[in-house]
């Protein structure tokens, strides 16, 4: 604010009019206020990024340690992930900067899945060769268990009920 | 001029253009489109690279070799999985019985089905454990078959199919079982299929997209969690090799 009003004081086309006058001190305003706002959101939001990352690399090396010492088949990446899970509910609270962090990453999740899964171009002739179960297994085991699923929840739990309740 | 080709090559910088800029085109077509399924992302992006590299004749190893700096960020974004999961911890305190008993056995009947089929229909081994975690969360899916020695690549093309499947069938289906409750909706598109179920589960009802999103994190932690020492059970009593 205080730079705002030294800008507008020292501003010396005062002189020219109360229109112009008034026209100009709204954009400068406006301006400063958009550039001092930027300003310290890019500031916060970086440290944030670093800090959110240095939480989340953390987590991913006790996950992979976890899994290693235990001699656990689990994938240490999913690891973490339970391990984050548990520190989080046992602080009660999540990080601001975690949290920010880890919502701008997983908007480009999807991003970080395409050079896996283009590796399917070395598997092709097994696709043709397989291609009847795979479609099978695809197509009609995703339906069952669609249908499978809804019936289960929907017979042996008082889903329904406790959900009404809540809400 | 001759070696333009090779220098291509060498260059990390053209495979990741290609990946980043095949998903962005794609990610706008699939908004113009309405959010449509079947132009799912990924899969287009995927299919897409493919091929580009055939064109340009860049063999998949070097491709993939060149975009490591984007397949690493999948360790810290499986964990980061964490929070959307912790958000959601009240909910999950609520229905616990419910949610814990629908993942624990709907998500083992997935692998179940998925599993018995192809095999019925002769399906080789490699392709049998590609197709085990077929219905959970891609990143989850794919740690889960390395870890299971399946082949990573095949897992997420039938990871990502399956989420498709999922999400054109899930409305006529629910319609057809006469299924009303957004909740158990959402419940059976997480646990079978994902993210990309979960998209569509959210354009049903912001509520049906919660239990979604919620019951396919916790697939993917208790798939995590098992599927890998059942696989190693089995080879130890020499069922698979």
């Amino acid at each position: 604010m205080c730079l705002i009003k030294l800008v507008f004081v020292n501003n010396p086309t005062h002189c020219k009019g109360y229109f112009y006058l008034s026209f100009k001190r709204k954009v400068t305003l406006s301006f400063l206020a958009t550039i001092q706002q930027k300003s310290t959101f890019q500031k916060k939001d970086s440290n944030s990024m670093l800090q959110g990352f240095s939480i989340l690399f953390c987590f991913y090396i006790l996950g992979e340690l976890l899994v290693i010492f235990l001699d656990s088949p689990i994938p240490g990446s999913v690891a973490g992930m339970l391990l984050l899970f548990g520190f989080l509910c046992w602080r009660d609270q999540a990080p601001k900067a975690l949290v920010k962090t880890s919502e701008k990453l997983l908007v480009y999740l999807p991003l970080l899945l395409v050079p896996a899964g283009v590796g399917v171009i070395q598997y092709l002739d097994l696709l043709k060769e397989q291609l009847l179960a795979i479609t099978a297994s695809l197509i009609v085991g995703t339906t069952l268990s669609m249908v499978f699923i809804s019936w289960f929840t929907r017979k042996f739990t008082k889903f329904e009920h406790q959900d009404k309740s809540n809400d | 001029m001759i070696n333009l080709h090779a220098w291509l090559l060498d260059n990390p910088t053209i495979s990741l253009l290609i990946t980043v800029l095949c998903y962005y085109l794609c990610l706008s077509l699939y908004k113009r489109f309405n959010h449509s399924a079947a132009l799912q992302p990924v899969m287009i992006s995927i299919l897409l690279i493919m091929s580009i590299l055939w064109l340009l004749e860049i063999p998949y190893e070097k491709y993939f070799e060149h975009n490591q700096l984007i397949h690493f960020l999948l360790g810290p974004a499986t964990v980061a999985l964490a929070i959307p999961l912790y958000k959601n911890k009240q909910r999950i305190r609520q229905l616990a019985v419910p949610l814990f008993s629908a993942v624990i056995i709907g998500g083992s009947m997935a692998i179940f089905f998925a599993v018995s089929i192809a095999w019925g229909l002769n399906a080789s081994n490699d392709v049998l454990l590609s197709l085990a975690p077929k219905s959970v969360t891609t990143p989850i899916a794919l740690s889960v078959a390395e870890s299971i020695q399946a082949i990573p690549s095949l897992t997420a093309a039938f990871v990502l199919i399956t989420g498709v499947i999922g999400a054109v069938v899930a409305e006529p289906l629910f319609r057809l079982l006469n299924e009303k409750d957004d909740g158990i909706k959402g419940m059976a598109i997480g646990i079978s299929a994902h993210g990309v179920g979960t998209a569509k589960a959210l354009e049903i009802s912001p509520q049906c997209g919660a239990f979604s999103a919620l019951s396919m994190g916790l697939t993917g932690a208790y798939t995590a969690l098992v599927l890998p020492y059942a696989i190693e059970y089995l080879r130890t009593v020499a069922l698979i090799p």
